[in-house]
């Protein structure tokens, strides 16, 4: 099975297959662009991605690595979030920092079933809570001046009596 | 590392998947949520600012027409469709209503389909949803108890891109609204069912004028699904006087 060679950010190099790595469209683009042949002893260097969270990405890509390729998003349908499959589901079951990263290097790496999932999870952590609720599932400063934050009060006090 | 650490694609990304009562509150969280769910910042694209429906129960249950207010101040002006329907019990709240009609003349500058259903609309509230209606491509005012003088003067007033005009169940038209209705060229349907007052020479009339000006056939559906067919084969060449088996009642797309 030939195999590519993967560098993340903090040096780490991880000899992966090759049909998981082009899970990746940025890694299937370089091989295709730099013309870097299956088998070579070149190193694909991620500079964005910690060997952690590159691990992780792997992980995810080996499982889901015979799934058929995703579709487009139709921006006229309303998307759902309660579609996750429970091995995605028990894979997410990490840190918000893991989760931020693994959006991050999903987005670098244009992978977009594990961004997909990723954005589902965090969105579901969003919905049916109070504003309050989200700052501090979030630990999210409120930015807003006294004045802005009147005006917000005033203009959803519906939301805070929910 | 934490959320919003994420860059604007990725918070985007993940808002898209929220609905529009949790883009409203996340809009109230920070400064840069609330840019980001700005529809005139083009940043985020998400279906449900762009179709609404509003639930006449769970807005009378919360006896909160502020939050009608805020869907429409936020997301009014990317909306592209709107449905409204009071059900057939037609209880609606006068306030509700005119919050409604109001919010669609201020806030929504590109809206394509709207439906208000069971919903009475005197002359004051048609005049008001005379605005909006330059950009409606479909337009469904069943059981609004229409009047054939204020529908006759809105229609007119200018040029209408309307393709579906659904407003059966309207039991007071008599058809005299269409008399002087002749500038809508793409008008294909014309959903007249269940308006018992209706007079056959006033639906002749217009489909010979409208024929005449746009050289187009426009179906006229009456009774339970029947297509008009006129009396007077003058309205359509020989050609193309053929009549489809059937017609759905039109439906929001």
């Amino acid at each position: 099975m030939p195999t590519i060679k993967l560098q993340s950010s903090d040096g780490e190099v991880f000899d992966t297959d090759v049909q998981i790595a082009k899970c990746s469209g940025t890694i299937k683009t370089m091989l295709e662009d730099l013309g870097m042949d299956e088998g070579d002893d070149e190193v694909v260097p991620l500079p964005n991605v910690n060997s952690a969270i590159l691990r992780k990405v792997l992980q995810w890509a080996t499982f889901h690595k015979d799934d058929p390729i995703p579709v487009e998003d139709d921006d006229s349908k309303e998307k759902r979030t309660d579609d996750i499959s429970s091995w995605d589901a028990d894979f997410l079951k990490v840190d918000q920092g893991t989760l931020f990263e693994l959006i991050l290097a999903a987005n670098y790496l244009d992978i977009k079933g594990l961004l997909d999932v990723t954005c589902k999870t965090v969105a579901n952590m969003i919905k049916g809570k109070t504003p309050e609720e989200i700052r501090k599932t979030f630990n999210i400063k409120n930015d807003f001046t006294p004045a802005e934050e009147e005006q917000v009060r005033k203009e959803n006090e519906w939301c805070e009596e929910k | 590392m934490e959320l919003l650490d994420l860059d604007d694609y990725s918070l985007t990304k993940i808002f898209s998947y929220c609905s529009i009562e949790d883009l409203l509150k996340l809009s109230d969280i920070s400064g840069r949520f609330r840019k980001l769910c700005q529809p005139r910042t083009g940043l985020l694209i998400s279906p449900c600012m762009r179709k609404f429906e509003l639930d006449y129960r769970t807005i009378m249950l919360s006896k909160e027409d502020r939050h009608v207010e805020s869907i429409f101040r936020m997301f009014g002006s990317s909306m592209e469709s709107f449905r409204f329907s009071a059900g057939i019990g037609r209880i609606v709240d006068e306030r509700l209503r005119t919050c409604v009609v109001y919010y669609l003349n201020w806030y929504c500058k590109s809206l394509r389909h709207l439906t208000i259903n069971f919903v009475p609309l005197p002359k004051w509230y048609l005049t008001i949803l005379a605005g909006p209606l330059h950009t409606l491509v479909s337009l469904d005012l069943a059981y609004c108890d229409l009047a054939d003088d204020s529908l006759g003067e809105i229609l007119p007033s200018r040029t209408l891109q309307l393709r579906t005009l659904a407003i059966p169940g309207n039991q007071y038209l008599t058809g005299a609204f269409l008399a002087n209705w002749t500038d809508c060229p793409k008008l294909e349907l014309l959903d007249l069912r269940y308006c018992p007052a209706l007079k056959n020479d006033m639906i002749d009339q217009f489909l010979q004028e409208h024929f005449k000006k746009h050289s187009k056939r426009v179906i006229v559906v009456v009774d339970s699904g029947r297509i008009w067919s006129p009396r007077n084969k003058d309205i359509v060449p020989k050609e193309d006087r053929s009549i489809a088996l059937r017609t759905e009642s039109p439906e929001l797309k």
